[in-house]
């Protein structure tokens, strides 16, 4: 019987004051280390997707909204931009730009977006092939390794894509081929993994058979009249009319060549070096075209310092709630002095030390602090588990109820402080009070 | 086994004067006095729960005067087994665990063969998993007895133990408080203004 377990056993003596400075801790507790994880695990999730993007360009909107789409593949596209414009970007001699990948975007496939580019997108974004090859001909696909697990997709099988990004839309592109599955991607944990990887070309081919389907002879003419590359789309025609014939579709095509009014959606960038013309470069675009450009790094910070008042406000409902727990310790044990005066006397009569009296009292402090928090912890990662399988199927990010931080490691000690600091009083109290009237009084 | 030597002790108002005392090992003594007397003062000095201002008290060949405040702490829980007027345990815990944190409080094992033997003794075994306040009066008294003797202490220093017990009881408790004293072979002092007990005891101080 020592003194570790008598505290426990006072405690259990009063089960509702228990409860409530426990539930109070684990409230405190539990929603400042859910903030610190949804804070850790979107910060990761943003920085890790950063892939060294310097600038990213695309149709004129919502700076924001175009980085979401185009780096974290979140938000919708705010439109397309023709190659005519982007040409001198995708020129490998360029002064400033080191590197440029083409993206297409808009299409997708039971939830998971289908991404045109180059296999260039691999390099930047660390992925490698793990079953079967790259995507090199039209209407072939790579898939994302969480796309594979999800969708349960193996080499071979064929899919056809749906207009928009949501599964919901009903909007089945069934009147063109079908994609076939050629690769699967590793895990790299970084957007990769929820995407669907396929040439830029597929796009066009997708929905420039569409506008051929519902246009019909005006789309044609109209095509004709602007396409200097007639051959090309001669070639598509032919294509989907006889199958099994080889074309040039299928052969490896350089977006420089493209025609001036094939769009892509964005052009992701990396400069050569981040000096005053690479700056320039983005104010240029914004001015003079019609074409916008804008810098993830920035537009992120922008997003989380949107994010941060709201989350501001929480952490001060979390601080006041932890405020609140040390209070009710601290009111619980002093309250509790008073009808303990008795047998705390007769512990100091029965040899206890006032310091081993001021260590019971302090104890019990401590003791509920380490349970809150134990709680308050569990409380944060269990919800964090549930929040992700929720963020998981609406925006396909991986988020763990299962990472743990050394900051949430400083939150734990932070309130066993708090717990021996409200105890602190009521221990003093306890241990200095006169003994020798109580126990005699009778 | 107990000396005191002219000790007084002076409260702003009042100076309190107490006779020398020198018991015996094995000695029962009555301390008898109305109230006023000052008889919860020299029981606080006694059990140095309240420091000598003047004079000295011994116990077992040490001199309290010389203790420091845990020294005392600890000779107590040792040497002293302490009974109250009404008997206060600690709420939390049951009869055997009141008993086992006095043995750990004094610095001794816990010895759980010697409790429920203690308890099998004054017959009150049969509630040694009950919460103390779930018990009778007399069976409360029987369990702060016990609890006074469980560490074998040199000297048993009873206040007011029976005040508040009827003749009947008062008879039970103070025979039991003899005879357990007499099995551990302890100094037994008991502090009362209950004339009843006045016949008792052989030796008998009057303040």
């Amino acid at each position: 019987m020592n003194i570790l377990k008598l505290s426990w056993k006072n405690l259990l003596h009063k089960p509702m004051r228990l409860t409530l400075s426990l539930i109070l801790f684990a409230l405190g507790v539990g929603l400042i280390s859910f903030l610190i994880l949804m804070d850790k695990q979107l910060q990761d999730n943003f920085e890790k997707n950063l892939a060294e993007v310097d600038l990213v360009i695309g149709a004129k909107g919502s700076p924001l909204q175009m980085i979401l789409s185009a780096m974290y593949h979140v938000d919708a596209p705010t439109g397309n931009i023709s190659i005519g414009d982007i040409r001198p970007f995708l020129n490998p001699k360029h002064p400033l730009i080191k590197d440029a990948l083409p993206l297409s975007l808009g299409d997708s496939y039971k939830g998971f977006r289908i991404a045109g580019t180059t296999t260039k997108i691999l390099e930047w974004y660390n992925g490698q092939i793990d079953q079967g090859e790259v995507w090199g001909k039209d209407f072939e696909v790579a898939v994302g390794a969480k796309v594979a697990a999800d969708l349960g997709i193996n080499i071979g099988d064929t899919f056809k894509s749906s207009h928009g990004l949501n599964d919901d839309e009903g909007l089945e592109h069934d009147d063109v081929q079908s994609f076939i599955v050629k690769g699967i991607l590793q895990p790299t944990g970084s957007v990769l993994d929820q995407l669907i990887l396929t040439t830029n070309r597929t796009f066009w081919r997708v929905h420039d058979h569409e506008d051929h389907l519902d246009i019909q002879d005006t789309s044609d003419n109209h095509q004709d009249e602007h396409n200097h590359d007639h051959h090309e789309e001669h070639n598509h025609d032919h294509h989907d009319h006889e199958h099994d014939v080889h074309h040039n579709h299928d052969e490896p095509f350089d977006l420089r060549a493209s025609a001036d009014d094939k769009e892509i959606t964005n052009l992701l960038i990396r400069f050569r070096g981040r000096n005053f013309q690479a700056l320039n470069m983005q104010r240029s675009i914004n001015e003079n075209t019609n074409m916008q450009a804008a810098t993830p790094a920035i537009e992120i910070n922008r997003l989380f310092s949107m994010m941060d008042s709201a989350e501001r406000a929480l952490r001060l409902l979390a601080i006041v709630i932890i405020i609140v727990s040390a209070l009710s310790v601290f009111i619980s044990l002093y309250s509790s002095l008073n009808e303990r005066q008795y047998e705390l006397a007769l512990m100091r009569s029965m040899g206890a030390s006032r310091m081993k009296i001021f260590g019971l009292i302090t104890l019990e402090g401590l003791i509920i602090a380490i349970i809150g928090a134990i709680i308050g912890l569990f409380l944060s990662h269990f919800s964090m588990g549930y929040f992700s399988s929720f963020l998981d199927d609406t925006y396909r990010y991986e988020f763990s109820g299962w990472q743990f931080l050394t900051a949430e490691f400083y939150l734990f000690l932070t309130a066993l402080a708090i717990g021996i600091i409200s105890a602190l009083i009521p221990a003093y109290q306890a241990a200095n009070k006169d003994i020798a009237d109580t126990i005699t009084k009778g | 086994m107990l000396i005191t030597s002219n000790i007084s002790y002076s409260y702003p108002d009042q100076t309190l004067i107490f006779p020398n005392i020198n018991c015996s090992k094995g000695d029962h003594t009555l301390l008898l006095g109305d109230s006023g007397c000052g008889k919860t003062t020299l029981l606080q000095l006694l059990c140095g729960l309240r420091s000598i201002q003047k004079g000295d008290i011994s116990i077992d060949g040490t001199s309290l005067k010389n203790l420091s405040n845990a020294e005392l702490d600890q000779f107590r829980g040792d040497k002293i087994g302490l009974i109250f007027q009404t008997s206060h345990f600690i709420r939390a815990l049951t009869v055997y665990e009141n008993l086992a944190i006095a043995q750990s409080l004094a610095g001794q094992r816990v010895d759980s063969k010697k409790i429920i033997k203690l308890l099998d003794r004054l017959n009150i075994e049969g509630k040694i998993k009950r919460k103390c306040h779930e018990l009778s009066q007399g069976e409360q008294q029987r369990v702060a007895i016990a609890r006074a003797l469980i560490n074998n202490p040199a000297i048993i220093l009873a206040d007011e133990p029976t005040s508040a017990l009827d003749d009947s009881n008062t008879n039970a408790v103070f025979e039991l408080l003899i005879e357990q004293a007499n099995e551990v072979e302890a100094t037994l002092i008991v502090v009362t203004h209950d004339q009843r007990l006045k016949d008792k005891f052989i030796n008998r101080i009057e303040l």
